[in-house]
């Protein structure tokens, strides 16, 4: 079955923007199936919120097309897509009550007054807003006001809800409570829901899927596990989480060449066609262990510590390695193990072959 | 103690400098004789009476009157429209033209734009000038940047082209953006730029002296004439004039607080 169809899901088929000479989006070619949540990721100039745009209606794709339902979107208005959306500076009207804000969609469809009030109290009720139904937006901090633009979206029963970037005005404390509100409403609704966010961790925690732009393409798309432990890039390796990426040369039958190092790494079958090939090594911070001094098996490395950084459950330490470059390995140390590594220390750490990702 | 003194007494003595010829003119316009006394000497009312009499004082205050409603009602709905546009196209290069096209009428005297409109709309068989349509014209042009100025800021603060997206995604059509939103948030915008412009208008002398005729003067330029009549009279019609002035300029800002207050209820 396509994965784009069901009547709220949201397909592109190559779709592709050009500004001027600039290609802000090209040929992108994606299925969000109803009631996921999928994560838009990538650096600012990536194209996301391009991409977004064009499947609200405000912008017009040059190339491609926009389903939702299964049904093309072309030549259809924003106010017939049945679209909610959420912005990053809430954009509520200054001049109506939280009340009438979130009646309003729902008002300009003439629904029956009854109706249009008890949706807005349940509404309200459900993001703990319905004691300031009557303040103005003007007298709710930037949080309050986020959940308001919120169910004001929802007001309309959308097919699908697009959100960018909405918690990169908020404070971190509040970012990280209304992240798993909107992933609380996502789930209890079922709603489709489009999140596009320059911040990776919040796209891994919150989202079914995410998918990874750069340049105006997709870089790659998956699950967040998916894309933690196997990037399909280098550009994805080091954007998704921390990540150490060792450059090297891969000899062939699982051996792995590094500043004269040979690791044993896990590979991939059709790896064995090129060796001798230019490789990429990516091994998580928290996949180097210590290992004590009289260990002799593979993927051993030593090293001084050169920087510590304490945060709260682990100590992330700067590694400096015995090597021509001075390469410096990243490794995550749960507490005990982190606060006895001090500067200087000599250091000696490996991996399993498993836990380290070999790109060509 | 001492920095509080200084400031007390410089903002008394910059009212004594704005508010003094007021009063004085107020205290003018009932005295019988002033001449040649600090104060006018004797009680009487008959400036005022002589005033509304006269013909030529009664029809420049309605002239005034009428030439700066409607400069204010063409200005309002040309800036709406032309600030509207402006925001949404958000075009670094329109913007530019915009910005400079509300600087010239500033930086071109009053004079120069009235001798200039004298050779430009003055053919042989066909005149504008003498006629309250040029006048109009000229003040819709020297008060527009003061009406598209407040209104510009006001369409940039509220962010309008994200609220136009939002509204469009909840399902309203374009004019019930425009009417149920833009114009309800637009709203501190065209009071001030409405009571500016007003004022500038009514208060207008210079084009207007050199404009109109003998059938479309102005209350300032007839009350400029009026000194030559006698010291009282010309006192009445500026209190007049300041009169009509304060009362329009309440009676507009309450207008416009009584329509926000309706927009804020919610219709």
């Amino acid at each position: 079955m396509n994965p784009g169809s069901g009547k709220n899901g949201v397909e592109l088929i190559g779709v592709g923007k050009l500004y001027g000479s600039t290609q802000a989006v090209r040929g992108v070619s994606l299925a969000v199936r109803e009631g996921e949540f999928l994560s838009v990721v990538g650096p600012s100039g990536c194209g996301k919120t391009t991409m977004l745009r064009m499947i609200a209606g405000f912008i017009e794709p040059d190339a491609g097309d926009v389903l939702i339902g299964g049904v093309s979107m072309k030549g259809v208005p924003v106010r017939g897509r049945r679209v909610g959306i959420v912005f990053q500076n809430y954009a509520l009207f200054p001049n109506m009550t939280v009340r009438e804000n979130v009646a309003f969609g729902m008002k300009v469809q003439k629904r029956p007054q009854l109706q249009i009030e008890e949706t807005v109290a349940s509404l309200l009720a459900m993001v703990n807003m319905a004691d300031r139904a009557d303040s103005y937006p003007r007298q709710l901090s930037g949080g309050q006001q986020q959940r308001v633009a919120l169910v004001r979206a929802l007001a309309i029963e959308p097919r699908v809800l697009l959100l960018d970037e909405p918690l990169s005005a908020l404070d971190a404390k509040v970012r990280n409570t209304l992240r798993f509100e909107i992933k609380r409403i996502q789930r209890d609704s079922g709603i489709t829901m489009i999140y596009v966010t320059h911040d990776q961790e919040e796209a891994l925690s919150i989202s079914d899927r995410v998918a990874l732009m750069r340049g105006g393409s997709l870089e790659q798309v998956g699950t967040p596990a998916e894309l933690y432990s196997s990037p399909a890039s280098e550009f994805a390796a080091d954007f998704i989480g921390v990540n150490n990426i060792l450059r090297g040369v891969y000899e062939g039958g699982g051996k792995f060449a590094w500043n004269g190092r040979f690791f044993t790494v896990e590979t991939p079958a059709e790896a064995e066609r090129n060796p001798g090939a230019r490789a990429i090594l990516t091994i998580r911070p928290e996949r180097l262990v210590p290992a004590e001094a009289e260990y002799d098996g593979p993927n051993a490395l030593e090293g001084r510590v050169a920087g510590r950084i304490f945060l709260g459950p682990l100590t992330r330490v700067a590694l400096a390695v015995d090597s021509p470059d001075g390469e410096t390995l990243l490794l995550d140390l749960l507490n005990a193990a982190g606060e006895s590594a001090q500067m200087g220390d000599l250091l000696k750490v490996r991996f399993a072959p498993s836990d380290a990702h070999l790109l060509f | 103690m001492l920095r509080r003194a200084f400031s007390v007494s410089l903002i008394l003595l910059y009212f004594s400098f704005i508010l003094a010829p007021i009063v004085l003119m107020l205290i003018g316009s009932f005295g019988e004789k002033w001449f040649s006394t600090l104060l006018p000497t004797g009680f009487t009312l008959d400036w005022y009476v002589q005033l509304f009499r006269k013909a030529m004082y009664t029809r420049a205050m309605v002239m005034s009157l009428w030439v700066a409603g409607l400069t204010v009602l063409i200005n309002g709905a040309v800036s709406v429209l032309t600030v509207y546009a402006v925001h949404v196209l958000d075009s670094r290069r329109i913007r530019a033209a915009f910005d400079f096209c509300l600087l010239l009428p500033i930086a071109i005297p009053p004079v120069v734009m009235g001798l200039g409109m004298i050779q430009a709309y003055n053919w042989k068989g066909f005149s504008l000038v003498g006629t309250w349509q040029l006048l109009l014209g000229a003040h819709l042009v020297y008060t527009l940047p003061f009406m598209m100025r407040p209104l510009m800021a006001n369409i940039e603060m509220i962010r309008w082209s994200t609220l136009e997206e939002m509204s469009l995604s909840l399902g309203a059509s374009l004019w019930t953006t425009i009417r149920r939103v833009l114009i309800p948030n637009l709203l501190p915008g065209i009071v001030s730029g409405a009571l500016m412009t007003f004022a500038m208008s009514l208060g207008e002398f210079q084009l207007a002296v050199m404009v109109t005729g003998s059938k479309t003067q102005t209350f300032p330029v007839v009350l400029y004439q009026a000194f030559y009549v006698s010291t009282g009279f010309a006192c009445a019609a500026t209190v007049l004039m300041v009169l009509t002035s304060l009362l329009a300029l309440v009676g507009l800002s309450l207008l416009g607080r009584s329509f926000s207050g309706e927009a804020v209820m919610g219709s």
